[in-house]
């Protein structure tokens, strides 16, 4: 029952992280190495999940993705599926509340990037995507991997959002954090504890990759 | 056929500063000097097309390169030029050879005019390829900075006060190695440096810049004897 539990968690916050990782570099490049006009407003949006309450978060995507919401009819329409109380739902929430993070490490990262290195490169025959895949990511890979595991820890997280947006039903949309939340409602302490252990386990490892990799890129 | 190479009539402002410059570079060794915070490294960086001018007008041997007029901006890359920054700006995160091959490969075959082993003959840089960029002492990266953006056959090379950090035996080094370019390869440069007398006696021209505005144009003896008079 638990080994489930961790692999749906493991699963949608895995999946979450990867959606998150191409547009986070994609807006970190715009506002920090591009210098787009109106940044201030991408950069706004970028941290506005994590001003938000969580629970609201999930409420605005029922309401865009549900079956009477503008996304949820496209995807009715194009796909034929309801997305709202299923797994994917419990990525897309996850995936925007831990989007900030990945957007924030990884906009750092890509700001340590030497702009001479770019330039160089530039004056030696390579284009803005030429630049962007072989000096600035390479460079900034260490502040990539740890903001996708700072995004992969928030996810694994996530709470709020996600029984709004995907409702907590047993095997299909219950992961670890609505698991204790069941467990602890239920007055079953023993399973909320062992859940809560594993959390504990999977967290603390994540952090100290992360700690590690964010310790190398100071040096 | 006229000797003009580069001429350019650009604004650009920065805050309170104002880059207001206008001139013709012949074909040549041309030292481009002035006193810190005078603008030489921005005008090198609208020439380059790091920098998009605010105003104004860029050609290279009579094609426009920027035109504010014609809303026209080739970009860096496809300007032909090479530039070597004051720090070498080798990627660190590759080896000599790979940091030497990155603009070589770039650059279309029917374009490519030198070879990449004479380069690490002139330069006598065999023995460094393999060696990881990070391990180089200070005259060892601008010659491999020098190689690599030659690599490229650019038409024109800037170098950005490539012998401000270095000590006075490999600054002398590399003036060898550049007069060896000139001498090799006929690529005319242009030298940004804070002191004429840096590269006299490789200079065959000069233009001076005080306060984002050209003060002097003439050969680099005339630039000599004016800036040991003052």
């Amino acid at each position: 029952m638990h080994l489930s539990i961790l692999l749906l968690t493991l699963r949608v916050a895995l999946i979450a992280t990867l959606i998150n990782v191409p547009i986070a570099i994609a807006i970190s490049w715009l506002l920090v190495k591009k210098k787009v006009r109106f940044g201030i407003i991408l950069d706004t949006l970028v941290s506005l999940p994590l001003a938000l309450p969580p629970v609201a978060i999930g409420f605005l995507l029922l309401l865009a993705f549900g079956r009477e919401g503008p996304l949820g009819k496209i995807i009715n329409l194009i796909v034929g599926v309801d997305i709202v109380f299923t797994w994917i739902a419990a990525v897309l929430a996850s995936a925007v509340v831990s989007f900030p993070l990945v957007t924030r490490s990884i906009m750092v990262a890509m700001g340590n990037v030497d702009e001479q290195l770019e330039m160089s490169a530039r004056s030696l025959g390579a284009g803005t995507w030429k630049v962007l895949l072989t000096i600035t990511i390479p460079l900034a890979y260490r502040g990539i991997l740890a903001g996708m595991l700072l995004g992969f820890v928030r996810a694994l997280s996530e709470f709020g959002a996600t029984i709004t947006f995907a409702g907590n039903i047993v095997g299909k949309t219950q992961t670890l954090p609505l698991a204790i939340y069941h467990s602890v409602q239920l007055r079953d302490d023993s399973t909320a504890l062992q859940l809560i252990i594993i959390c504990i386990v999977i967290a603390t490892i994540t952090l100290v990759i992360h700690n590690r990799l964010l310790g190398k890129m100071k040096r | 056929m006229s000797d003009e190479l580069l001429s350019f009539n650009i604004t650009k402002k920065y805050l309170a500063f104002k880059l207001e410059c206008q001139a013709n570079y012949e074909y040549g060794i041309t030292v481009l000097t002035g006193p810190t915070g005078s603008g030489k490294t921005t005008l090198i960086n609208c020439l380059t097309g790091m920098v998009m001018p605010d105003q104004g007008e860029i050609k290279f041997l009579g094609n426009i390169l920027y035109s504010s007029l014609q809303k026209k901006h080739v970009p860096p890359e496809k300007r032909g030029f090479g530039y070597v920054f004051q720090n070498s700006a080798l990627f660190p995160h590759m080896s000599v050879w790979k940091n030497i091959k990155y603009g070589y490969d770039l650059t279309p075959p029917q374009k490519r005019q030198i070879k990449l082993s004479s380069l690490i003959e002139l330069f006598e840089i065999s023995g460094l390829l393999e060696r990881d960029v990070s391990t180089l002492s200070g005259g060892e990266r601008q010659k491999v900075a020098l190689a690599r953006s030659l690599a490229t056959s650019p038409q024109l090379l800037f170098l950005d006060e490539p012998l401000s950090a270095l000590d006075k035996t490999s600054k002398n080094s590399i003036l060898v190695y550049l007069k060896r370019v000139w001498k090799d390869f006929n690529i005319p440069m242009i030298y940004v440096s804070h002191s004429i007398s840096e590269i006299s006696a490789l200079a065959q021209n000069a233009l001076v810049i005080s306060d984002g505005k050209i003060i002097f144009t003439g050969t680099a003896t005339e630039a000599f004897q004016k800036e040991g008079n003052t």
